[in-house]
């Protein structure tokens, strides 16, 4: 363990977990309590969900105010991380049926799973995407991206106007004219993005090989280049994917948690309003 | 909106950042969610959007008729979706009215809505004395320990003398949803007594399920043991079927008709039993030293103070204040018990005979309302008496009267014959020649039976309107004056100088009718004695004892359905099991021929006890269920 940087994240879970489930064990038990003596376990659980969002949601909060001392924002999304298991069981605890009948309960109960299965990508997402980022070369600012993105084009454009072997000119140019000036000028598309792989650029770096009979040792090192440039256009491409996906998550994630807490509140209200 | 020079790309492009992009996208996003939730709301009516979840089958199907606001507000007072209405709960004209209240406007038919908050809608005196009971019955069981899992039930949430119907009914749950749904901790965290299994802490119940009943007295011991065996050396076998047949339900009906069940044997003994009827008056017969002051009184009965007064004739003498004490005073109806050394015997038995002649009098002329309004003077209520009064004709006492008295020397009361209204076509006739003058009055022409006044040869006297005048047919029948109505109704005995009624069969609404009237007379009042002790009454209320209360109850009550018990109990679902369709799997009948007297009396029952064991071999978790909501029911009503 490192004392400067905290607890490790094993240590974190082998605590953070049991406790949540132990908090959620007494929460159970008070609820089967309650039921028991023909309380209303619904109001018991229903002001613990809200008052779970309310905590879940303070993590937004939090990253809007780096300036205040109120922990790091690690801390901070570990906490969002097990309120958000502890309310999802809450739920389960308070609602009759998974997806309950009326409409509005219904959208209710839609956008909190919606929220939870999200929630619980996030966890995935943040324990596996930071891994395949950094296994590529290179770390670049997501805003950024389309200005690198050009720069490689331009070299690329560059390095093929650099050939003054007139046999490998001609096949190299050819080439490309034909494959890689697309490949370098286009965003990459939406089904890359959405599943990104290898294929383009091994398609590529296979096709520049296969030029290597056509050319000179001049050639060879242009199409060396142009290579090299292949696989740092790939992986920038692969690295944009992988930040936008989780951008876009965060997006979705947050969103819906607003218009969850915005229903939340609506059903509060006219709970408290009709119950008899 | 920041932006980013792209230096280096081929066209120099202004490109958004992703803060800026997400930003566009989020206020996008909320502008699309607020119109779809202003669209809903434009679109489906607020009731509909805002119901947690459908009605169960039965409130759904009652509000299926009524339009969306006045579904919510049957149940929710509060039902008003107008931005404004949810501002003004605190001072309108509801703010005290209840759910509970509003499910109170239909199901007051079931519940007493004085008590339809207390728990068990029963007060809390009763509900004291019940948990007393319990817990004396849990000391006596022999049911083992209650567990640990019971003794950690939480005490309620709820105040029990104001349960909200919530409390139990959760609506909104979906056609499927079960309203009776409850676990045995939520029915127990209201009991100071709490048990685990069935099997192992439910206690002993004492002597159910018998002993509930009473309508009909009936002896199953003795039928199985003796009365069966002994006739037709046993032939016919005592089956429980034939008594409790299954229903077109397939519940046992609790008691088969008499005509199905009892008739073959009963019938017979029962007509027996009845004898020649009822008398309604019967003359006694009172010694001449008696009779100076009385007018008319027959010569049949004259002679030693003998003859008892009958039940009926006392119930109408007692409406008399001048002889109301008389009739009180004769020892068991029986005149031949007073004393002939008591001075006083003669004006008792004197004040006696005018008494029956007032009555006989009073009935011929007033008919039904003379009996009604002596009824209502003794404080009865005259409705049960009415098939009596249906069936007997005030002619027949009127003739009677004309009959059996001579007029003599009448003085004081009027005699029936002159009394009586004339019909019409007599007082026509009598605009000639008044036949009611006062030197008429008291005359003999008038009462004596074959008299050869003109007036009764008069031939219009003989046209049927007049009335029955000639009863002194000169053919005296030998057939004895009750073999005349065999198949049942009123005669006149002019041998006994009696009026009375012979029943007809099992269920005869005269009888009935005077079984109930006399049923209203104080429970330790002799003439009820006397009348119930009567044998003609006996044959009915020996087998129906509970006909002696008021109101009289003649039939076994179907006890399946009923809500005045905590238990409940239908033997539907327990005939399916093969084992089961043998009564006598359950309801073993005592032995009489091994078991004491004295023994199979103070058992109780002539059923041996049903033991928890029989039941909890099915009913546990595993099988058939010990769920307390299978043998109990929560709301109770009388």
């Amino acid at each position: 363990m490192n004392r400067s940087q905290g607890p490790s994240l094993r240590t974190r879970r082998l605590v953070a977990l049991p406790v949540t489930l132990v908090v959620i064990a007494i929460f159970w038990g008070i609820t089967r309590w309650e039921t028991s003596r023909l309380g209303m376990p619904a109001f018991f659980t229903g002001f613990t969900l809200l008052a779970g969002l309310f905590l879940l949601m303070l993590l937004g909060v939090r990253r809007r105010l780096p300036f205040w001392p109120l922990g790091s924002v690690s801390t901070w999304t570990q906490i969002h991380l097990y309120v958000g298991v502890f309310t999802t069981a809450i739920y389960v605890l308070h609602v009759p049926a998974l997806i309950a009948g009326g409409v509005l309960e219904g959208c209710l109960s839609i956008l909190f799973l919606m929220v939870t299965a999200s929630g619980f990508y996030g966890i995935y997402a943040s324990r596996t995407l930071p891994k395949k980022l950094t296994a590529v070369e290179g770390q670049h600012r997501f805003d950024r991206i389309d200005w690198v993105r050009n720069q490689i084009a331009a070299a690329a454009d560059k390095a093929c106007r650099q050939i003054s072997e007139t046999s490998a000119k001609q096949v190299l140019e050819t080439f490309y004219q034909q494959a890689l000036s697309p490949f370098f000028i286009s965003r990459p598309t939406l089904a890359y993005v959405i599943a990104p792989n290898g294929n383009r650029r091994r398609r590529l770096l296979g096709d520049l090989k296969e030029l290597d009979r056509y050319l000179e040792d001049d050639g060879r090192r242009v199409a060396g280049q142009l290579a090299a440039l292949v696989r740092r256009r790939d992986d920038l491409d692969y690295q944009f994917a992988l930040q936008l996906r989780l951008r876009c998550w965060v997006v979705f994630h947050s969103l819906l948690s607003l218009v969850l807490l915005a229903v939340s509140l609506i059903h509060m209200v006219i709970v408290l309003r009709l119950v008899g | 909106m920041p932006a980013v020079d792209t230096a280096g790309s081929t066209g120099h492009a202004r490109v958004r950042t992703w803060s800026g992009r997400r930003r566009r996208w989020t206020v996008l996003f909320l502008i699309c969610v607020s119109l779809g939730a202003v669209s809903m709301f434009a679109i489906m009516p607020a009731e509909q959007l805002f119901k947690p979840g459908e009605l169960s089958t039965p409130h759904a199907q009652i509000l299926a008729g009524a339009v969306a606001g006045e579904k919510c507000g049957a149940c929710h007072h509060q039902a008003a979706f107008s931005l404004a209405a949810w501002f003004q709960s605190a001072s309108d004209s509801h703010a005290a009215v209840r759910q509970s209240d509003l499910c109170m406007d239909c199901h007051h038919r079931t519940i007493d809505a004085n008590l339809a908050f207390a728990a068990h809608n029963l007060p809390l005196s009763v509900r004291d004395q019940m948990t007393e009971t319990i817990r004396l019955a849990s000391k006596r069981s022999a049911a083992g320990s209650t567990g640990l899992l019971p003794r950690l039930i939480p005490d309620a949430a709820v105040d029990q003398n104001d349960v909200a119907c919530r409390t139990c009914h959760q609506e909104h749950h979906g056609a499927e949803g079960d309203l009776l749904s409850l676990s045995n901790n939520q029915c127990q965290t209201c009991h100071s007594k709490r048990f685990g299994a069935f099997a192992d802490s439910h206690p002993d119940w004492k002597g159910w399920p018998y002993g509930r009943g009473g309508e009909l007295s009936f002896n199953h011991a003795t039928h199985q043991q003796t009365h069966f065996p002994s006739r037709k050396s046993g032939a016919e076998k005592f089956d429980c079927s034939i008594c409790h047949p299954a229903g077109p339900t397939g519940e046992l009906v609790r008691v088969a008709s008499y005509e199905t069940s009892c008739q073959t044997c009963h019938d017979e003994a029962m007509n027996v039993q009845a004898g020649t009827g009822i008398d309604l008056i019967a003359l006694p017969s009172l010694p001449p030293n008696a009779l100076n002051n009385v007018s008319g009184w027959p010569e049949g009965a004259t002679g030693f103070a003998d003859g008892e007064i009958s039940p009926l004739a006392e119930l109408m003498l007692r409406a008399d204040p001048t002889v109301t004490k008389i009739v009180r005073s004769v020892p068991g109806g029986d005149v031949s018990q007073l004393s002939i050394e008591d001075p006083q015997t003669n004006e008792t038995l004197a004040r006696l005979a005018n008494g029956y002649q007032t009555l006989i009098d009073d009935v011929g002329r007033r008919g039904q309302s003379a009996i009604q309004e002596r009824l209502l003077e003794l404080g009865i209520s005259p409705g049960p008496f009415q098939p009596v009064l249906r069936s007997l004709s005030p002619q027949l006492i009127e003739s009677a009267g004309q009959k059996w008295f001579t007029r003599t020397n009448l003085t004081g009361t009027q005699s029936a014959t002159i009394a009586r209204p004339r019909p019409k076509i007599r007082l026509v006739l009598a605009d000639d020649e008044d036949l009611l003058e006062a030197e008429l009055l008291g005359s003999s022409l008038l009462g004596e039976p074959g008299d050869e006044d003109e007036l009764l040869e008069d031939p219009l006297l003989q046209d049927p309107l007049v009335g029955s005048k000639d009863h002194s047919s000169t053919v005296v029948s030998d057939v004895p004056p009750s073999e005349l109505v065999q198949v049942g109704g009123w005669y006149r005995d002019d041998q006994r100088f009696a009026v009375s009624y012979r029943g007809n069969g099992h269920g005869d609404p005269v009888m009935v009718g005077m079984i109930e009237t006399f049923a209203q007379l104080a429970e330790h009042d002799p003439l009820k004695q006397r009348f119930f002790d009567a044998p003609f009454v006996a044959a009915c209320v020996s087998c129906h004892p509970g006909a002696t209360a008021v109101p009289a109850i003649w039939r076994a009550k179907r006890l399946v359905g009923q809500r005045s018990e905590f238990t409940k109990f239908s033997h539907r679902p327990h005939l399916s099991v093969s084992a089961l369709g043998d009564c006598s799997h359950c309801h073993q009948v005592r032995d009489r021929r091994t078991m004491p007297d004295h023994e199979f009396v103070f058992a109780g029952s002539e059923f041996k006890a049903l033991e928890r064991e029989s039941c909890a071999a099915c009913h546990h978790a595993n099988a058939a269920g010990e769920d307390c909501t299978q043998c109990h029911r929560y709301h109770l009503s009388p």
